[in-house]
């Protein structure tokens, strides 16, 4: 973690300038610019219905003396909470780790599937033919989020940076690496 | 057999308390399994990306487990 001069993190650390970190197939010399997660609205969903299972576990509450005992009712809850608890864990860490790294020799895609499955990929720069950015919606607009996909020469795997903030500057900093690799 | 018979047969055997015990101790170790998973899935995540929270990151997969260790001696012993 030697490099980053001045590291920089928005929107709820989903937009890493400079960020501080390493990665498994980092290269000695190779300098980390952007690490991008899905935006933060996007992972409303899981807030939402973890608050909404909360409220019900609640109010099952006023029911259940009626069928158990208290030391079944105070199983039942601790059950019941370290469930949600346990969604709520599954699904900050399948937002934390699904990430795209921007460095100045690639860019690099890691998704971990339901937690259990993981694909790397990578796009070496001068690999890169095309760069396109799909946001349309009401959110997407309001949020300035949007998904870049980096399309690759050859039989190279293209990449996906999915719901990400700021696609346009994302795209910029990945045109300017470009521009200063091709040296135009 | 009168409603009410077979509802006093049906609380006397105890069958709601065993039905409950029997849930409690399959989920338990069911979750305890999950746990360990997620634990090592973690520790794989965290080779992968390494960054300033990892350490929190793994110390919470591991309050995991313990946290459904006492979730399976709480049904064991507690219901």
């Amino acid at each position: 973690m030697e490099n980053n001069p001045k590291s920089e993190n928005r929107v709820l650390f989903s937009y890493c300038v400079y960020p501080q970190i390493k990665f498994e197939t980092y290269e000695s010399g190779e300098k980390i610019l952007l690490l991008l997660r899905a935006h933060p609205f996007t992972q409303l969903h899981w807030v939402i219905s973890s608050i909404i299972l909360l409220i019900v576990i609640f109010s099952l509450n006023f029911i259940l003396p009626s069928f158990l005992s208290v030391s079944q009712i105070f199983v039942f809850n601790s059950f019941m909470f370290v469930f949600i608890f346990s969604f709520i864990w599954f699904s900050f860490l399948n937002w934390f780790f699904n990430v795209g790294i921007v460095t100045n020799k690639r860019v690099i895609d890691v998704d971990f599937h339901s937690i259990l499955y993981k694909e790397v990929t990578t796009a070496r720069l001068d690999k890169i033919e095309d760069i396109t950015v799909k946001s349309g919606g009401y959110f997407e607009s309001l949020f300035d989020f949007g998904t870049v996909f980096v399309q690759t020469a050859g039989t190279e795997a293209n990449v996906e940076f999915a719901d990400i903030p700021f696609p346009s500057k994302v795209i910029e900093s990945i045109n300017k690496l470009l521009s200063k690799r091709h040296g135009t | 057999m009168e409603l009410n018979g077979f509802l006093n047969l049906f609380n006397s055997l105890k069958v709601v308390d065993e039905f409950f015990k029997v849930s409690a101790v399959l989920l338990a170790i069911l979750y305890l399994l999950y746990a360990i998973v997620i634990s090592k899935q973690v520790s794989i995540m965290n080779r992968t990306l390494e960054d300033k929270f990892q350490y929190v990151i793994s110390f919470v997969s591991s309050l995991q487990i313990a946290v459904a260790l006492i979730l399976l001696i709480f049904s064991l012993f507690l219901v």
